[in-house]
């Protein structure tokens, strides 16, 4: 049956660009992704998947994908734009990967897109990004996004005793590996001191305990697994792709605010496609929008026990020489969230690392499965990526 | 002048309370009552109130009235709030005395003074939105204030 192959990646710097559009941005990740696999040109690509949140109210732009088609000289037999909030990034390569396999295309690119620094104000911004939040039932009395987290992290946190400090180990760690990635948002090394005593955004959740807003774009291309040494001489292969909805998108709808219920379920597809183990896994990009998500997701990932997500932060297992790395990129906390590009750029950071070419203090040795998971709403949408060399 | 600008540049949201097959629920606020549907095949109550059963899809909704207590399964406080709001604001998830869970703000206790657990009372005050839209909607009072 045929497979699926990353063969190109690439990505912009995160961070705020006030100099670039949603077009430029995305033309500059397509460049490098074109340029990173061989002999490979626009007139290759048949399918053409893009990732964005908002555009309508970011920049007041619909019909994104030909839009994106124009910057981009496409021309495409299979085209469509995906959104799932914070998960359209996964939910793109899901459907990429979904139209090579199938036969309907073989040269499928995947791009990531979100500018939101077009907004004049972070207030702006913000309630561009509540539109995401049920409105009759949440949005409409001031729900916005580091909400929903804070109230997984208080309710962890009385169930198994998860501290402030655990989780704040969790961003400093993600701020160190980022200070060696020249494209992430955030590259400052901080303390447990600092995420402490940063200023509440949504308590028990403090500044530093936030992914930044930011702009950006990623893109992938994905191609038949046979047709992959044509353009890579480091293809590395998709060997299993788990998705879950559950019902639960208000807040208060949510069962048990003490874990990711559907990441759970999306995990075990994606374990069971590709023949692996939570322990087979050598290193891991996984949705940090706030730091208590990571904890949720070691946790439902299967690298640790349910509730020991916090000792084993401490311990340092999620560290470089730790059981499982999380988050060599910088993770979402410093490298940056353009809403529809993230899933996408933690696709790349995995290649990087399979193909061993990761900076030092940041490659982990001989890596050779990775997997990458991606979120939207509070967890309630989750998609998860295994590849292999 | 400020204000009317940020209108314009994210349209403002607000609750559809006047087209909806639930709009009883809207009008039960107004006469201080909570109320959601239940499922007369299945038996199945739910928040939001639907028209259509989620479980079963029989179209055979009755209303019930809720109970106006219940004890807090999560609570946190909204320090930065998006325009039309002032923090900050305490906000919990409520589990009611039948096991329905409702998201709502918390009155009269800030973060450090709450517990998991702690008991709560419905009340209803009226909310606006960007000062053209207002309807009541119920609030959450901790016990023993």
């Amino acid at each position: 049956m045929t497979g699926v192959a990353i063969v190109g990646t690439g990505t912009t710097k995160y961070g705020k660009h006030l100099e670039r559009s949603a077009t430029d941005l995305a033309q500059m990740a397509v460049k490098e992704a074109l340029e990173d696999a061989r002999d490979i040109s626009p007139e290759d690509i048949e399918g053409f998947v893009l990732s964005s949140q908002n555009p309508e109210i970011l920049q007041k732009q619909g019909n994104a994908v030909n839009h994106f088609s124009e910057f981009l000289g496409l021309s495409a037999k299979l085209a469509t734009r995906v959104e799932g909030a914070c998960v359209s990034g996964s939910m793109g390569l899901r459907t990429g990967y979904m139209a090579v396999k199938s036969g309907m295309v073989d040269v499928c690119l995947v791009l990531g897109v979100e500018k939101c620094y077009e907004l004049p104000r972070s207030s702006d911004i913000m309630a561009a990004f509540a539109y995401v939040i049920d409105r009759d039932w949440e949005a409409a009395y001031g729900s916005n996004a580091p909400m929903g987290f804070a109230m997984f992290a208080t309710r962890h946190m009385h169930e198994y005793g998860t501290t402030e400090e655990q989780l704040a180990m969790i961003s400093v760690k993600n701020r160190r590996f980022a200070s060696r990635n020249p494209k992430a948002h955030l590259q400052k090394p901080i303390s447990v001191e600092d995420v402490l005593n940063s200023r509440p955004v949504c308590k028990p959740l403090k500044l530093l305990d936030c992914c930044p807003v930011s702009d950006g774009a990623s893109a992938v291309i994905l191609v038949r697994d046979d047709l992959a040494k044509k353009f890579t001489d480091t293809p590395v292969y998709i060997r299993g792709i788990g998705q879950h909805l559950i019902n639960e998108n208000v807040i208060s709808s949510i069962s048990d605010l003490t874990e990711f219920t559907a990441l759970k379920r999306a995990a075990k597809d994606a374990y069971r496609q590709a023949g692996v183990e939570p322990g087979d896994i050598d290193v891991a990009e996984t949705h940090d929008c706030f730091t208590i998500a990571e904890l949720l997701e070691i946790e439902a990932l299967g690298f640790c026990e349910k509730g020991q997500g916090g000792k084993f932060v401490e311990e340092g297992q999620t560290d470089l020489g730790g059981k499982i790395p999380v988050n060599t990129g910088g993770g979402l906390l410093s490298r940056g969230h353009p809403i529809g590009a993230t899933g996408i750029c933690q696709a790349s950071i995995i290649v990087q690392q399979l193909r061993g070419e990761a900076p030092e203090g940041r490659q982990v040795d001989g890596a050779e499965i990775g997997l990458s998971q991606n979120l939207g709403g509070w967890g309630t949408s989750q998609a998860v990526v295994i590849y292999s060399r | 002048m400020e204000e009317r600008r940020e209108v314009l540049e994210v349209p403002p949201r607000y609750p559809n309370f006047e087209q909806t097959s639930v709009k009883k629920f809207w009008d039960a606020l107004e006469e201080g009552k909570l109320i959601t549907t239940e499922c007369r095949k299945c038996g199945k109550v739910e928040f939001p109130p639907k028209m259509i059963c989620t479980s079963c899809y029989s179209d055979e909704m009755e209303w019930i009235d809720l109970p106006l207590k219940g004890k807090i399964y999560s609570f946190a406080e909204m320090d930065v709030v998006p325009s039309g709001f002032k923090p900050p604001i305490t906000v919990a998830v409520v589990e009611l005395e039948n096991g329905v869970r409702l998201f709502s703000h918390v009155i009269n206790a800030g973060f450090e003074e709450l517990s998991v657990g702690d008991e709560v009372e419905i009340e209803f005050r009226e909310m606006s939105w960007f000062d053209y839209r207002k309807h009541k909607y119920f609030v959450f009072r901790r016990k023993g204030d």
